[in-house]
């Protein structure tokens, strides 16, 4: 560990004198995952009595996708069970799964077809919450892309690998050959200034972004996954198979403390938009609390499924939609034909 | 219903202060609106103008930047693949120039390798200091999905990225990405980067007094607003949605992909209120800027030089409609207040007054022309007036007088006629010899002759001095004419004339009117015709002329065959003083006031008389009178009693009957002495009203009341009137009967008014003071036979 720690020191300095400011960023961000895991080391050699050190690493910058874990924290509900717990921000590139699965975070939140990638792909993840009850990935299209077949030959922008699995899972369904498929940031300029043909979106953040960037309905297309087939559930909370059977307790305290967190996000709407916007200031991410607010209430739907879901059952992968997500891996050729739903998830 | 009446004054006040005041108020609204377009209208051109300058400002810091971004892509196009140290000079050079925070340059990925063609340059400008950077092209692989990167690849050409925040440099920067080729295939791109804090210098430094300045990418991203905490953190659709307003989000729509400038006014602006917004292009990144002004600034100056206007306009308002009032008041309201006080002053009797002719407004000139000579002529005739007043005042006065001293002159002539009368009466029942029977007989009808002429005085005098007023009681027309013709049958027979009265059978039986005045009318007439006549006939008639309604006009004459009247007499006859000649009054006697009297009633009973005669052959009086037609069963009972005489009555009555005298004058106490003792009727004498007040409270204490009280009206200590009022008040019910000089009809009814029973003029009548004591004495009177 002490050996890693001086791996990713160097690399880190490295980067403040070469590298640019992107570098500089990722840089930071393995220094702080370095330093939390030197916390965790360091209290491990010491046999200290502290909270054990609990990282949850969230993929994507501090919006409202993520309310539930940083109103838990803010409002000291993992503190009230026991675990000191401190959030991690990704920045768009590596997957969260393989972070996790590196034994970098203990816990890590991603979609579940990225966690059946990662399974076919031999990793051990399982899940902990399945919190979303839909799919909220779309796929974004100039307005002459009026059906899927007219991204042939287009520039398609997409995120990390896992959802370009995804992406790619789809265009083979309908026989879609674009030109090239770039790597697609936070930034949705080049969709808007009309350099490509298609992008990836969530319901919950990019759309809205078009939104207030002044685009209007039919200034777009959008195809949503799950209107062809692909409606694998969203975000939920993943550990390692190792790590969860080793601290049960703890992931079911962590399980606990996130649900209070969602149940007060949503019962407190303008304060989470608030606190939210103030956490991503902090970590130099422009936002509003106008945005995040509309955030909140699209996840809110996301998470009820639109009502039909009761807030008492977050969490909890029903078999029909993790066999539903697994047939279509395996339709895909991927390994986790046999792959169980009492497999794939620790808890209840 | 009250009407508020407004003065002139004020009215002149009103009508030209309202006017006025709409004039201003119409004033300031047109002025205020041709002001405010006015203001607008240069404000437009002048912000449209200098945001415009600004943008081109902009525009030039863009283009110098993204300029020699594509002049280093071109060189390295020309010249790659160039050895990293020259990569580093070229980028260096780029960097110098001002604006430019860094400049880098990177190549694209190898397709087979999946690795970067070459190693990134950076260089950098950090505190003034260009600092060198070079990245692997293993991290290269970082940075190829920026937009700086991905967009000039994917664009062909050089691409301004969204602004966006820079981590470990702490600061917000905006990118202008030039791609490299060579021979038509992509390499890599040559970025600059430039700070906003350096954009927002150069707007800084553009003038911008009275606007605030924001900026908006070409993705609608608010780079730069007056609240930092809008910046990158905002759209300009987010901030519109927001804001919720409709005009600001439609604005934000048309703010995307603007070329031009203009202007516009929006209610709920960017800055959240009602605002002016300028924009502009800038060309080169797309980029929008807006030059805002609230419009509460906008109007400020003129808001300041409306008030001023206001003011003013106010003032001049003031000025005018102080001018107008004075000069109407002085031109119109003095002149009518001085015809006021004029007015007021003739009112006040004050005829000689005249206004003063100086107003130069030719009506109220002319009015007071017509008040003067108005004055003048009221002053004429009310002069006159007031003197014929004063001479009527004069007359009447004098008529007064002589109806006083008449009235007065009669009381003190009845009262030694009383006795006169009253002796020769006494002397009369004495049994005089024949020659002494004689003398008094002539002394009574000298006395009687006497009394007629005072009574016909009298009532002359009340009716030329309009005291008379004529009775209206129902009376029987049968009994009027029955009582006349007893009047005159013993004289008809004595002078062996034929007398008659004839009634028409068209008149009513019961009338309504004055049967006092009727009788005395015709007793009038009939005592000239049996004056005048010596033979042949007299005849009353009484016939229907007209009737109008129930009111009659009844014609009655009194026909003689006497000695007739001449011409020259019947023209004067009714006048009073007057006969048919001065031979008549001395022959047959009489004042000659009888036929003016007659004629004065007949006109006070809305009618006339008239004459026709010719001497030697005879006269007929025509009298008209009016009446209206009446009802048996309104008939007053006083004239249907049945009149008594005490010496009717039985002696034991008589002597039972005690009779009180009050009378203050000694010969009228012994007179009336006399005739109560010569009819058997014990008396008492009380000398004043006040011991007859006495007495008869005495005489309720025994069982010998009074029957009645003879009761005189001008008495020492109390008179009659007093006396009988507080009897009355004391609960006495006894007959009282006035017996007094005071023998008006108005003195009888004052008499019955104060509680009196009846009315016994001085001298008195012995035959009307026995049917008086016979009427009171009987109905207290037990008669033995009854018993």
């Amino acid at each position: 560990m002490k050996r890693l720690q001086a791996r990713y020191t160097f690399a880190g300095l490295k980067s403040l004198l070469i590298l640019g400011w992107r570098g500089i960023a990722h840089c930071a961000f393995t220094v702080a995952i370095l330093s939390i895991g030197a916390g965790v080391a360091l209290a491990e050699s010491q046999g200290a009595t502290q909270k054990p050190l609990v990282r949850i690493y969230l993929n994507w910058l501090p919006q409202s996708q993520f309310a539930g874990y940083i109103m838990a924290s803010e409002k000291g509900f993992f503190a009230s069970r026991g675990l000191d717990v401190r959030l991690i921000w990704a920045l768009p590139g590596e997957s969260s799964l393989q972070i996790l699965e590196r034994g970098d975070v203990e816990f890590a939140a991603a979609r579940l077809d990225s966690a059946l990638f990662n399974r076919a792909e031999g990793s051990t993840v399982v899940q902990v919450m399945q919190l979303y009850q839909r799919c909220a990935l779309m796929l974004i299209t100039r307005k002459d892309v009026q059906k899927l077949e007219q991204l042939n030959g287009q520039v398609v922008q997409t995120w990390t690998w896992d959802s370009r699995k995804i992406l790619e899972i789809l265009f083979k369904m309908y026989k879609v050959q674009p030109s090239q498929i770039l790597p697609q940031s936070a930034s949705l300029a080049p969709f808007i200034s009309g350099l490509v043909g298609g992008a990836m979106a969530s319901e919950f953040n990019e759309y809205l972004q078009l939104m207030n960037h002044g685009l209007r309905k039919d200034d777009f297309n959008t195809f949503a996954f799950a209107d062809y087939g692909l409606g694998i559930l969203g975000d939920g909370l993943y550990t390692r198979q190792d790590f969860a059977r080793q601290n049960e307790q703890l992931v079911r305290s962590v399980r606990e403390a996130i649900r209070e967190g969602w149940y007060y996000a949503f019962s407190h709407g303008h304060e989470t938009a608030e606190v939210i916007k103030n956490i991503a200031e902090s970590k130099r991410h422009r936002t509003n609390i106008q945005h995040q607010f509309a955030m909140l209430q699209t996840v809110h739907s996301l998470i009820t499924n639109n009502g039909e879901v009761p807030l008492e059952n977050m969490g909890v992968l029903r078999e029909e939609d993790f066999i539903f997500a697994r047939d279509v891996l395996t339709r895909a050729g991927y390994a986790v034909e046999d792959l169980t739903l009492k497999s794939f998830v620790v808890g209840p | 219903m009250s009407h508020k009446r407004m003065s002139l004054q004020h009215k002149t006040m009103f009508i030209v202060a309202l006017p006025l005041t709409i004039m201003v108020c119409m004033g300031l609204y047109f002025g205020l609106l041709a002001a405010s377009k006015a203001r607008v209208e240069s404000l437009t051109i002048e912000m449209e103008e200098r945001t415009a300058r600004q943008a081109a400002e902009l525009d030039l810091f863009f283009s110098n930047v993204s300029r020699n971004a594509d002049n280093l892509a071109q060189t390295l196009t020309a010249l790659s693949p160039l050895p990293v140290p020259s990569v580093f000079t070229l980028a260096r050079e780029v960097v110098s120039v001002t604006g430019i925070s860094s400049c880098a340059v990177a190549y694209t990925v190898d397709p087979n390798t999946g690795m970067a063609l070459h190693d990134m340059v950076r260089t950098r400008r950090i505190e003034g200091r260009i600092a060198p950077a070079l990245i692997s092209r293993t991290r290269l692989l970082d940075y190829i999905n920026t937009d700086w990167f991905l967009m000039p690849q994917l664009a062909g050409k050089g691409m301004w990225t969204d602004p966006f925040y820079v981590d470990d440099l702490h600061t917000e920067i905006v990118c202008y990405g030039s791609p490299i080729f060579q021979e038509g295939k992509f390499l890599g791109v040559a970025a600059v980067s430039v700070e906003l804090d350096s954009i927002r210098t150069v707007l800084n430094s553009i003038n911008t007094v009275g606007s605030q300045l924001v900026l908006v990418s070409q993705y609608g991203t608010i780079v730069s607003h007056p609240d930092a905490e809008y910046a990158l953190r905002y759209t300009l659709t987010g901030l519109a949605n927001e804001h919720g307003g409709k005009d600001l989000q439609q604005f934000a729509n048309d703010m995307r992909n603007l070329r031009s400038f203009g202007m516009t006014r929006l209610e709920d602006g960017i800055l959240g209120d009602k605002e002016y917004i300028a924009y502009a292009a800038v060309g080169n990144a797309d980029w929008v800027l807006l030059s805002i002004v609230p419009e509460a600034t906008v109007m400020r100056p003129l808001q300041c030089s409306f008030t001023l206007w206001v003011l003013s306009s106010i003032l001049g308002a003031l000025c005018l409609f102080a001018a107008i009032y004075l000069s109407g008041k002085r031109k119109v309201v003095v002149p009518l207040q001085r015809l006021t006080v004029g007015t007021n002053r003739l009112a006040r009797g004050e005829f000689r007054f005249r206004v003063a002719e100086t107003s130069d407004t030719v009506e109220l000139w002319q009015l007071e022309k017509a008040f003067n000579s108005m004055a003048a002529q009221l002053e004429s005739s009310l002069l006159k007036e007031i003197e014929a007043g004063k001479a009527k005042s004069y007359a009447e006065e004098a008529s007064r007088a002589k109806s006083d001293f008449l009235a007065r002159m009669s009381h003190e002539i009845r009262t030694p006629m009383n006795a006169v009368m009253g002796f020769a009466h006494i002397a009369l029942s004495r049994d005089p010899d024949t020659e002494q029977r004689n003398f008094l007989l002539k002394i009574q009808s000298a006395g009687k002759n006497m009394l007629s002429i005072i009574n016909d005085i009298l009532d002359f005098s009340k009716i030329e001095a309009g005291m008379l007023e004529l009775e209206r009681v129902t009376f029987s027309l049968k009994d009027l004419v029955a009582d006349l013709y007893s009047i005159f049958e013993h004289s008809a027979k004595s002078h062996h004339l034929d007398f008659r009265v004839e009634v028409d059978s068209s008149l009513p039986d019961y009338l309504v009117g004055d049967p006092l005045r009727i009788t005395q009318v015709f007793m009038n007439l009939c005592n000239n015709a049996f004056k005048f006549t010596d033979q042949g006939h007299i005849i009353v008639r009484f016939s229907l002329h007209h009737r109008e309604g129930s009111r009659l006009m009844i014609r009655g004459s009194v026909e003689d065959t006497g000695m007739g009247i001449s011409q020259d007499a019947q023209a004067k006859l009714f006048t009073k003083f007057t006969q048919a000649d001065t031979s008549t009054t001395r022959r047959f006697g009489g004042t000659g006031l009888g036929l003016a009297i007659c004629r004065l009633l007949a006109e006070l009973m809305g009618g006339s008389i008239a004459l026709t005669s010719r001497e030697g052959e005879g006269s007929e009086f025509v009298v008209y009178f009016t009446c209206d037609e009446g009802r048996a069963q309104d008939l007053p009972l006083s004239t249907t009693a049945i009149a008594s005489d005490v010496m009717d009555l039985p002696v034991e009555c008589r002597l039972e009957a005690r009779v009180l005298v009050a009378e203050d004058n000694e010969i009228n106490q012994e007179i009336i002495a006399s005739m109560l003792e010569s009819l058997n009727i014990p008396y008492d004498i009380a000398n004043d009203g006040a011991e007859a007040v006495r007495m008869v409270e005495a005489s309720f204490l025994t069982d010998h009341s009074y029957a009645l009280v003879l009761m005189d009206m001008q008495m020492p200590i109390m008179d009659g009137i007093g006396a009988t009022r507080y009897l009355r008040e004391h609960g006495y019910t006894l007959p009282i009967i006035a017996m007094t000089a005071n023998a008006l009809p108005a003195d009888r009814d004052n008499c019955l008014r104060e509680g009196m029973n009846g009315h016994i003029p001085k001298p008195v009548e012995p035959m009307l003071l026995r049917a008086a004591l016979g009427y009171w004495i009987e109905s207290t009177c037990v008669r033995p036979d009854s018993q």
